[in-house]
């Protein structure tokens, strides 16, 4: 008999599991939050080690048609047909009946019906509201009918009924008869042989870490609002400026922001580092200068030439973790001791970048509760034979041993459901 | 025939570009040319159904070959088909010039149609494949791939070094987690992978393609014999070498200069009250890895609590392991930054000279034992492996991954992979890989 597995996560680690155990010939129901998939990589732009976009991984299926790269999610949410992706979808609940998981799961209403859509976009051209966008970090509107990113992945629109007026003006324009202003919520009822919990992580909001005024000002920045500001496609084409709109000249990054840390994440982050020397490369590149504050650099071996290109770039390295960022003058200012010269420094710059950490997202739903370990990350085999978790679900990592992680436990799923030898 | 099919995709693509000149200007190197709306959608469809025969050259003009694509490479009957990107290439990036746009699609249809002239049929063929992997093991990792293969019902032939037995995987993989844990580990995958036909030797051939390899083994016993498998991973194992500085340190020259991976049975030999002094020392050059560094954090911290005083000269610690960091401290292990610059034996021990940048100062230690973190390195045979496979290496010496984003197993070779990074605790995947490549 077929079995059934429902993996919890359509970032890379939950993406990749799906897709092996469907081509092993099991049933995969794949559960995503968001509007579109690819979790945190989406957030981050242009991804490491290689360098390029996040979502147009020409790896997965090596179908060339001789010119054009063929993205893997793409071809996931159209290729398979044992691969149910249920996007802006939760967890209600989980329950075990004789061996057999019923997941009850609750999706709100995209108003544009995936099988329909041709994505020719006439309907965001015909919206006449405009609300804030809230992935476009030096302001930018988007309209009530959008997409998130660009290039996420469904491509489909959506449409953010508190903004619609529902004047009717995409439904008119689409002659396909994609748009339903009228749909409404739904929900369902899995039964699955097995639960993969590919949860993931995300970069914490640091509101709560004293010393870096992060509240208060608009240029002391995350990773992830960085990658939005040289995002070619994000709100500033790619141009990264003040919160004023003056081109940046100069920009402090500080590792470590609250991890590694007894007072907030205790644990090490691990990726980063290496994406703070890519955005490090990426602001060289610019002609933006970068001092980067740290303890220690940690970067893996699959990533270490980002490290020799930041220092053949001429990116400052100062080995201190800086007690405070403040503002003076209008510019964020980072106070730190340099522990090699033994001098307190206070570097000014245009733009501060925080590393926050990367906190998981599991403890974030009730409907997992039981399965949380340590810092709110799971172990692989969170219960045995039947619940497994993988990619940063488990403990922060990079792309490369998420995706080792999500085969390998793509392997032990199907031992596991189908019996081995 | 040769047929060009326009999609006017929801009747955008026909506003930008002029498709009535297209029509007139593409009517002499196609056969019939028609223009529909929404192609990929199942309207579309059945009307390519009922237009295109197998016999048929078909070029798509349409939004982009990747929403397209998919859903017409199934449906399509004919094997000759170009997609032309009209809205990713042209449209979108020629909206005020309807003129312009309308003439580079032209060029770009007509490119499609000789090329769809140029296309080889598609052959379909059948080649056997050998329900059988061979592995070339020294790694911990190489077992878990065995012993994983097995469960699922795939014969195995795991190849050895020579002269290696049960306590040379202990001895060989040590650094990667605690030696009881390792223990037990190794003892569980041995006994899983029992079923694999075992050979101590080397590979000497290989010839053939993913799916059917022959191989050549030379066995430590001097028989040499041939076979046939479908998939072969690599998991040789990663060598521990003396760091840049270990000539200066006088290691080999000095009883007093050890490499971390000698510290453990030093520390167990030693007798309770008989305390030391251990320096140890970091290469600056040299970037530590996870495994590495949570090797040498769980090692001086096993010194320490032996009541050794240990001081640790260092640059960057990596570890997945944070509490690691802190045990040591706990432990009593003194971090100092900076690097070793001179070395001297005396009578009263080894003078050590370190440059503290932390201080910035000059500091001298007087130690009993200077203990030199290794580099891992890959083993001497992976070089020489790599040539009789044919696999590309990094610029460190191992094998090179052939996308090391979403193919962390994969070699630059089809049909080979490897196993074994330096992490007991996961494996990297294979069967379901080596399926879809060889099958």
């Amino acid at each position: 008999m077929t079995k059934t597995a429902v993996v919890i996560g359509a970032g890379l680690a939950g993406i990749q599991v799906a897709q092996q155990l469907t081509d092993l010939g099991i049933v995969v129901h794949l559960i995503e939050k968001e509007s579109i998939i690819g979790g945190l990589s989406t957030h981050l732009g242009r991804v490491f080690p290689t360098g390029d976009c996040a979502l147009c991984l020409d790896a997965s299926t090596e179908i060339f048609d001789g010119q054009h790269r063929r993205c893997q999610y793409r071809g996931l949410v159209t290729e398979k047909k044992n691969l149910k992706l249920h996007t802006l979808t939760e967890i209600k609940s989980i329950s075990e009946v004789d061996g057999n998981f019923k997941i009850s799961i609750k999706s709100q209403p995209r108003h544009v019906d995936l099988d329909r859509c041709v994505v020719c976009l006439e309907c965001i051209e015909v919206c006449d509201v405009n609300t804030p966008d809230e992935y476009g970090i030096r302001g930018g509107t988007r309209k009530a009918i959008f997409r998130p990113i660009p290039q996420g992945v469904p491509l489909a629109p959506l449409i953010d009924m508190e903004h619609c007026t529902k004047c009717g003006k995409c439904v008119d324009i689409c002659k396909v008869n994609a748009i339903d202003l009228e749909e409404k919520e739904s929900t369902k009822t899995i039964k699955a042989d097995a639960l993969i919990l590919a949860t993931g992580v995300e970069e914490k909001v640091p509101l709560d870490f004293p010393g870096y005024e992060y509240r208060t000002s608009e240029d002391i920045i995350t990773h992830a609002e960085l990658a939005r500001l040289l995002d070619p496609a994000g709100s500033t084409n790619g141009e990264v400026t003040t919160s004023s709109g003056n081109t940046v000249s100069e920009v402090t990054m500080v590792l470590c922001v609250g991890s590694r840390d007894l007072d907030a994440a205790e644990y090490c982050s691990q990726a980063c580092c290496t994406y703070s020397l890519k955005h490090a490369d990426m602001l060289r590149d610019l002609g933006i200068d970068v001092t980067i504050c740290y303890m220690d650099l940690r970067v893996p071996k699959s990533s270490e030439h980002y490290l020799t290109l930041a220092r053949e770039k001429g990116v400052k390295f100062l080995r201190g973790k800086p007690d405070s960022v403040i503002i003076r003058n209008g510019k964020p200012m980072t106070i730190v001791e340099d522990t090699q010269s033994q001098k307190r420094m206070q570097i000014e710059s245009d733009l501060v970048v925080l590393a926050s950490p990367l906190s998981p997202l599991a403890d974030q739903n009730d409907a997992l509760a039981e399965f949380i370990g340590e810092y709110g990350f799971i172990s692989r085999v969170a219960k045995e034979g039947r619940v497994y978790a993988c990619g940063t679900a488990t403990g922060p990592t990079d792309i490369p041993t998420s995706i080792a992680e999500a085969n390998a436990i793509a392997l032990q799923v199907y031992t596991d459901l189908e019996g081995g030898v | 025939m040769k047929k060009l099919f326009l999609c006017t995709c929801n009747k955008t693509l026909n506003k930008w570009l002029d498709y009535a000149r297209i029509e007139k200007e593409m009517g002499s190197t196609f056969d019939a040319i028609h223009i529909h709306d929404a192609l990929c959608l199942e309207e579309g469809l059945t009307f390519l159904d009922s237009e295109v025969s197998a016999e048929d050259s078909v070029v798509i003009g349409a939004c982009t070959s990747q929403i397209i694509g998919a859903p017409m490479s199934k449906r399509l009957k004919c094997e000759h088909i170009s997609y032309v990107p009209l809205r990713e290439q042209v449209a979108w990036v020629h909206k005020d010039d309807q003129k312009g746009a309308s003439s580079k699609a032209s060029v770009l249809l007509h490119d499609a149609a000789i090329q769809v002239d140029y296309m080889d049929p598609q052959t379909i063929v059948e080649t056997d494949i050998e329900k059988k992997v061979l592995i070339i093991g020294g790694c911990i990792a190489g077992l878990k791939a065995a012993s994983d293969l097995l469960k699922l019902g795939v014969e195995v032939m795991l190849l050895e070094p020579s002269e290696w037995s049960r306590k040379s995987y202990e001895e060989m993989n040590q650094f990667m987690a605690e030696s009881s844990n390792l223990k037990d580990a190794i003892r569980d995958l041995v006994l899983s992978s029992k079923k694999a036909k075992t050979v101590r030797g080397k590979i000497t051939e290989l010839s053939g393609n993913a799916g059917l390899y022959q191989i050549s083994l030379k066995h430590d016993s001097g028989k040499e014999e041939s076979n046939l498998v479908g998939s072969i991973i690599v998991a040789t194992n990663a060598e521990h070498s003396p760091p840049p500085i270990a000539k200066m340190c006088r290691y080999g020259k000095s009883d007093r200069t050890l490499l971390i991976t000698e510290l453990p049975t030093l520390i167990a030999k030693q007798a309770a009250k008989d305390t030391k002094t251990i320096f140890v020392a970091v290469d600056p050059s040299h970037q530590l890895s996870t495994v590495e560094g949570s090797y040498l954090l769980r090692t001086i911290t096993q010194a320490s609590e032996k009541g050794n005083t240990v001081i640790l000269a260092h640059s960057d610690i990596s570890t997945k392991d944070e509490n690691l960091y802190r045990a040591a401290r706990k432990a009593g292990v003194i971090f100092v930054r900076g690097s070793l610059e001179k070395v001297k034996d005396s009578k009263k021990g080894m003078v050590c000279r370190l440059e503290n940048t932390l201080e910035s100062q000059v500091r001298e230690f007087t130690v009993d034992y200077l203990v030199l973190q290794t580099q891992l390195k890959p083993s001497r045979s992976t070089g020489q492996l790599a040539n009789v496979l044919g696999l590309e290496l990094d610029q460190n010496g191992f094998i090179k991954t052939r996308y090391s984003k979403m193919k962390p197993v994969q070699t630059s070779k089809r049909g080979i992979f490897f196993a074994g990074s330096a992490k007991t605790t996961w494996w990297p995947w294979l069967f379901n890989q080596s399926r879809r490549d060889v099958i």
